[in-house]
């Protein structure tokens, strides 16, 4: 634990060494915000109605903003490392090194996303919220939020290490990636509401672990009527705590197979 | 200047040989991301399909004009990723391990050098989804087009090609003056991805800002309505505001490089 601690805090000072990044964020998101402003009031307009899908004008306004700060908490790169990893050959430094690399990776996907909180996440909330207050905002349905989006966090680093994995095997693992990247933005309800999708493929959606990294947690945020009971949200903690352990236990056996065949090489 | 030029017209055709070789190496990869390619950048549409059929969609656009105007953006974003995708990944990863000191000691300006090195043959996806979508829609639209009309299409293509170049160079004037920021690359394309609606659409401050001090207009919008027959004069100062921020951009990128301090290694 404590070099796993030690990790994080290496990591952390490697992020913030470069604050005037995330600066940059503070700017462009605002802008970003103002623009789904106009484009959602001029739909809502055009299409005569106070509700699209059962979200009113704010949530849709707010679902999109939402979707900014899921990937601000859940982002890492763990897939695109390990790829790195195999193709410049540092795999075999990885493998000396005292701490597993799962653990290694968890380390700095934390770390990642503490820096992202701080400087990301809580200036813009505050922003956003000046810009466009979120009406149906509760400090029950943001602390539910909280607590969903840390299950999501798991989840994704979960998915981008097993896929980060699959470069064990094809070395460059650009194509999964962006496979995975095209499923977890349609399928998890980053794109488009999943509300929007025809009933076969929310059915899909609702077998796969995508929509608990941000459809599931944009929901109770924006407090939609169906996540407002106790039994929703420890439903939707249990699916996902489900998913994480199938997830570790597919990481632990594809590891355990890969590991045997990996051939340290490159550079 | 001539010669400058030339030379890294030649730097840039031996740039596209070498990503080419590349990307045999790892043959499975390239076909399976050029597989998945063309089926993810058919997820625009696809969004649009279902945005239209469950809602009344947007002012003044029907599905097939839609359709179009999503089939435009992927051939535009095709070109895109093409000629220049390659160039944020390198000039990220050359700045963060003190890779990009090299370039100041080559025989062309480095922005010339960077802006030459974006070839990556994994782009021609959105190329075949883009025109598999343009061809549909235009079987339904018979469009008539004029010689006006082709006219508009080369401005605006190539208003569009120095309107990235621009951003692209904004991008790497921000990136060697902050050295590390994982997710620049991301938040520039959100704000970009607004070009990805009808311009029209928006409120006209709004729409103004889009075809003039930003004109993304001029990636999917524009050429839609020039093929639609119903663009207007604004084309022209889109494509003039374009080759304008590129110059800014190269002030930019002069004035970065002045402040320069290397890092990494």
């Amino acid at each position: 634990m404590r070099i796993f601690l030690k990790a994080i805090q290496m990591n952390l000072k490697m992020f913030i060494a470069y604050p005037k990044g995330f600066a940059i964020s503070i700017i462009i998101f605002p802008f970003v915000l103002l623009l789904n402003i106009y484009l959602f009031k001029s739909i809502y307009a055009y299409n005569g109605t106070s509700h699209i899908k059962g979200y009113d004008l704010s949530q849709m306004i707010w679902y999109y903003a939402v979707t900014t700060f899921v990937w601000v908490f859940t982002f890492n790169f763990a897939d695109r490392r390990m790829a790195n990893y195999i193709l410049s050959g540092q795999m075999g430094t990885m493998l000396l090194r005292p701490m597993s690399l799962f653990r290694f990776e968890l380390a700095n996907a934390i770390a990642l996303r503490i820096t992202g909180v701080l400087f990301e996440f809580v200036p813009n909330m505050i922003v956003y919220w000046l810009m466009y207050p979120p009406a149906f905002l509760t400090w029950t349905s943001f602390g539910k939020f909280l607590a969903i989006i840390a299950m999501a966090f798991c989840l994704h680093f979960l998915i981008n290490y097993l896929i980060g994995l699959s470069a064990l095997i094809t070395q460059n693992n650009g194509g999964v990636t962006a496979v995975k990247g095209a499923l977890v933005v349609l399928l998890g309800g980053s794109l488009i509401p999943l509300d929007f999708l025809p009933g076969w493929l929310q059915r899909i959606c609702d077998a796969l672990p995508f929509k608990y990294i941000f459809y599931e947690p944009i929901r109770f945020f924006i407090n939609h009527p169906d996540t407002q009971s106790g039994s929703a949200f420890v439903q939707v903690l249990l699916i996902q705590l489900a998913w994480i352990l199938g997830l570790y236990a597919a990481c632990r056996a594809v590891w355990a197979l890969l590991i045997k065949k990996v051939v340290v090489a490159g550079g | 200047m001539t010669a400058t030029l030339s030379g890294l017209m030649r730097l840039y055709v031996w740039h596209m040989k070498l990503s080419v070789s590349r990307a045999m190496i790892y043959r499975f990869d390239f076909l399976t991301g050029l597989f998945i390619s063309v089926l993810v950048s058919g997820l625009g549409p696809f969004v649009q399909y279902l945005f239209f059929t469950q809602t009344r969609g947007y002012p003044g656009w029907t599905i097939h004009e839609i359709l179009l105007f999503q089939g435009v953006l992927l051939l535009w974003l095709g070109i895109r990723d093409t000629l220049f995708g390659a160039i944020r990944g390198s000039v990220m990863d050359m700045v963060w391990k003190g890779d990009f000191d090299r370039l100041l000691l080559k025989p062309y300006p480095p922005i010339g050098v960077l802006l030459c090195s974006g070839f990556q043959l994994s782009g021609i996806g959105s190329l075949i989804a883009g025109a598999l979508f343009m061809g549909y829609s235009l079987s339904k639209l018979h469009p008539h087009l004029t010689a006006v009309s082709y006219l508009q299409l080369i401005v605006a293509v190539l208003g569009g090609v120095i309107l990235f170049m621009a951003i692209t160079v904004l991008y790497c004037s921000i990136v060697i003056m902050l050295v590390q920021m994982s997710r620049i690359s991301e938040m520039l394309d959100r704000i970009t991805d607004f070009g990805n609606y009808p311009a029209n659409i928006f409120p006209l401050i709004l729409k103004t800002v889009m075809v003039t001090v930003l004109p993304f207009a001029l990636w999917g919008f524009y050429p839609a309505q020039i093929l639609l027959g119903r663009a207007d004069g604004m084309l022209w100062s889109a494509a003039g505001c374009s080759i304008v921020l590129f110059g800014l951009s190269v002030v930019v990128w002069n004035r970065c490089l002045r402040n320069y301090t290397s890092a990494g290694g």
